[in-house]
C-alpha cells in the first residue's frame, strides 16, 4: 500500500481518519485536563498553607 | 486479604501513595497495547469483504462502548460500597470515574455514527441499542449534574451512589437489546468466542484495544481520584507534604 492508499482506504478514508482522529483528541483531552487539574490543587493548597 | 486492601487502597493516604508507583506502569501497559491496536487494527488487519477498510471504525467504536458500559458497572459497584460501607475511596472512584465514562459514552455514539453514514446511508437511527446507549450517556451526565449541586460531601456521594446504583438496569438493556428487539445495530460478535464470528487477525487488534481503553479509563481515574483526594484531604499533614514535596 502507498501513502494514498492508506490515506484514501478505498474512499472510507474521512471516516476512518475522523474517528480516530476524534478518539485521540478525546484522550488527550482527558489526560491535559487531569494534569491542568493537578497543577491548579497544588497551586490552591500552597497558597491556603502559606496564608 | 482485607488488611492487605486496608492498608494499601482503602486508606486515602495510602491509595495516594500506591496510586503513583503503579499509575506509570499501568500507563506503559497501555501505550504498548495501543500502539499494537492502532498499527495492526489500521495497516495490518485485512478489509472486511462487506465493509472494506470502514470496518477499522471498530477498533475505536467497540472498545469505547464497552469501555463505557464497564465504568458505569464500576460505578455501580462503588455505588454500593459507598452506600452500605461507607468507603471514602470508592465514592471518590464513582465520582471520579462519571466524567471519563460520559466522554467514552460520547466517543462511542460519535464513531458509530460516523460509521453509519457510509454502512446504513444514516448518521442516526432510533435503534434499540443507539437509543439505550444515549439514555447511558444522559445517566452519566445526570450523575455528574446532580452531584455538582449538592454541596454537602456526604449527601453528594449518597445522592450519586443512588443514582448509579438505579442506572444499572441499563447495562442489561443495551447488552441484550440486539437480542430483544429487531435492530439495525449487528448482534454481538465478541460473546460468541464458541463460534467464532469474526477472524484472528481482526479480533486480536479489537482485544488489544479493548484492553488499552481500559487501561486509559484506569490510568485517568487513578489521575483524578489523586486530584480529588489532595482536595478532601488538603487539611491533613500528609497532604501539606506532599504538597511541599511536589510543587
Amino acid at each position: 500500500m502507498n501513502l494514498k492508499q492508506i490515506l484514501l482506504m478505498h474512499g472510507y478514508g474521512v471516516y476512518v481518519w475522523v474517528s480516530y482522529a476524534i478518539t485521540l483528541g478525546i484522550f488527550g483531552f482527558n489526560l491535559f485536563k487531569s494534569l491542568q487539574e493537578k497543577r491548579k490543587i497544588l497551586k490552591m493548597i500552597e497558597r491556603t498553607n502559606e496564608s | 486479604m482485607l488488611t492487605w486492601l486496608q492498608k494499601k487502597w482503602l486508606s486515602p493516604k495510602n491509595f495516594y501513595h500506591t496510586a503513583g508507583v503503579y499509575l506509570p506502569w499501568i500507563g506503559s501497559a497501555f501505550l504498548l497495547l495501543f500502539i499494537y491496536g492502532l498499527i495492526s487494527g489500521l495497516f495490518i488487519a485485512p478489509a472486511d469483504y462487506q465493509q472494506g477498510d470502514g470496518f477499522r471504525i471498530i477498533y475505536v467504536h467497540v472498545p469505547s462502548a464497552f469501555t463505557a458500559m464497564m465504568i458505569y458497572f464500576v460505578m455501580a459497584c462503588c455505588a454500593f460500597l459507598t452506600l452500605v460501607w461507607r468507603i471514602k475511596i470508592a465514592a471518590i472512584a464513582m465520582s471520579s470515574s462519571a466524567s471519563i465514562g460520559a466522554w467514552f459514552t460520547a466517543l462511542a455514539l460519535i464513531t458509530g455514527s460516523i460509521w453509519g453514514k457510509p454502512m446504513w446511508g444514516t448518521w442516526w437511527i432510533w435503534d434499540a441499542r443507539l437509543t439505550s446507549v444515549l439514555i447511558l450517556l444522559f445517566l452519566y451526565l445526570g450523575f455528574i449534574a446532580l452531584q455538582s449541586v449538592i454541596s454537602d460531601q456526604q449527601s453528594r456521594d449518597r445522592a450519586g451512589a443512588v443514582i448509579a446504583l438505579v442506572g444499572v438496569i441499563n447495562l442489561p438493556i443495551i447488552h441484550y437489546s440486539v437480542i430483544w428487539w429487531n435492530t439495525l445495530h449487528q448482534g454481538p460478535t465478541l460473546s460468541k468466542f464458541a463460534v467464532p464470528s469474526i477472524a484472528p487477525s481482526m479480533l486480536y487488534p479489537l482485544l488489544a484495544m479493548i484492553g488499552a481503553f481500559f487501561l486509559f479509563y484506569t490510568v485517568i481515574l487513578l489521575m483524578r481520584m489523586r486530584n480529588a483526594i489532595l482536595l478532601r484531604e488538603m487539611k491533613t499533614e500528609w497532604v501539606t507534604q506532599v504538597v511541599n514535596y511536589e510543587s
